[in-house]
């Protein structure tokens, strides 16, 4: 019931109902719920019973095949029946993930369905560390998962820009730097980023800081997308 | 803070949920592990069905209590003796953080216990060959994966692989009882 994407009043009424049921009859499993501790006491007392009967069985005479029989039945329905009571007696539902269920009905009402809580989504984030872990040496893995990770991270981010471009290239957005060509666009971010730290201000300082054929580039760049941006009459 | 379209907002951050597993969620609200972190139900009531919910924990006493250095208070209710980060958050009350986590609590908790009762319910009825013969059988349908090995050969489960067992577990569980035999079906070939 905790899987579906929506809930109505029925459904709420679904999940408190099968949490009832569940604890109505759990008694079923509950000798399968016992622990390794739990598991040695019946196979002490299965053995000394075992001793007893087979002593008893022993010392009585005169027995038919079809008394022995019933005899033998009998008893290991005896033993089993001490293993079962013995087993159901040092098992128990008391750990918490039983009791946290109970609290789902009142969760879903308040909060939504819980697809949304679960941290299955954030769990799988953690495979990207374990990725770099396998592939570092091992030895102080720190910094070199925290390398990995980055570029493993840089390149997405990398594709992403690019497919944003082209799409803004391919829709004729004119927006600044955008939808040209990447040697073009290195040029023309250096002067933009040379013009904004105030080391170029004036065409001489130009001249001084990059070499002619950048400055040409980087020129026809500015004069095609910034001019035409701010002046869309400009051609 | 400077949004992504340039304008300055006035932010008030207030922490309203940690999706967690329910050993964070211990850690985080400074309780035993045998303890629910959202309310005072006693430990040996745990596997209990209850009509009426029991009261939500009261972290105002808690701190009360660690103020006045009350061990035996704070360990009766299941709380370490130390001071808790949360409680020094304004405006937030630690049982409200706690939310369901699907994964950790029903796909990968109650699920494999629960996988673990049925394998030794079928074990103890001469049974478990059936489920795993049933098991590698199930045929192909939407939103369901076949499953590629026998179902006691698979030591670890993913929650993805739980999620999928709990699909055909009932048919698959109420199918193997109703064998007479703990043997696959003989084959048309075979008979």
């Amino acid at each position: 019931m905790t899987q579906y994407d929506s809930y109505t009043d029925q459904t709420m009424s679904y999940l408190q109902e099968y949490v009832h049921v569940f604890h109505e009859t759990n008694d079923v499993f509950l000798r399968f719920r016992a622990g390794k501790k739990a598991k040695r006491a019946p196979a002490d007392a299965h053995k000394t019973l075992l001793q007893e009967q087979t002593e008893v069985q022993a010392s009585v005479q005169d027995l038919t095949a079809l008394e022995k029989a019933r005899l033998q039945l009998e008893n290991t329905l005896e033993r089993r029946e001490l293993v079962d009571e013995i087993l159901k007696d040092g098992a128990y539902y008391n750990f918490p993930k039983i009791h946290l269920i109970s609290h789902y009905a009142e969760q879903i009402p308040k909060f939504s369905v819980l697809g949304q809580y679960s941290t299955e989504i954030s769990e799988t984030m953690n495979k990207a560390f374990k990725d770099a872990y396998q592939r570092s040496s091992r030895v102080n893995s720190m910094s070199q998962i925290v390398t990995t990770y980055t570029r493993d991270h840089t390149f997405p981010m990398k594709d992403l820009t690019i497919k944003t471009w082209n799409r803004v290239r391919e829709e004729g957005e004119l927006t600044g730097g955008v939808g040209i060509k990447a040697a073009q666009g290195q040029v023309y971010l250096k002067l933009r980023g040379k013009i904004e730290l105030g080391v170029v201000g004036n065409l001489v300082e130009l001249e001084g800081s990059m070499a002619l054929g950048d400055v040409v580039l980087a020129t026809r760049v500015f004069l095609t997308q910034d001019v035409r941006c701010t002046y869309s009459d400009v051609q | 803070m400077v949004c992504g379209d340039g304008n300055v907002w006035l932010c008030f951050p207030k922490l309203v949920c940690w999706p967690t597993d329910h050993m964070e969620n211990a850690t985080i609200h400074g309780i035993a592990s045998n303890r629910c972190p959202t309310c005072i139900i006693p430990t040996d009531k745990l596997g209990e069905y209850s009509e009426s919910a029991y009261l939500t924990c009261s972290h105002k006493d808690y701190i009360a209590a660690y103020n006045k250095s009350d061990e035996s208070s704070l360990n009766a209710n299941g709380v370490k003796n130390i001071k808790n980060a949360l409680w020094s958050i304004p405006n937030l009350n630690p049982p409200e953080l706690v939310r369901a986590d699907i994964l950790h609590n029903i796909l990968l908790g109650v699920f494999e216990h629960r996988m673990g009762w049925i394998q030794g319910f079928l074990e103890h009825h001469d049974r478990i060959n059936v489920l795993d013969y049933l098991w590698r059988r199930l045929p192909p349908y939407s939103g369901f994966f076949v499953p590629t090995k026998a179902y006691c050969v698979v030591l670890q489960w993913s929650g993805k692989e739980m999620q999928n067992l709990g699909k055909v577990i009932l048919g698959t569980f109420t199918t193997a009882l109703r064998r007479n035999i703990d043997q696959a079906r003989p084959t048309g070939a075979q008979v």
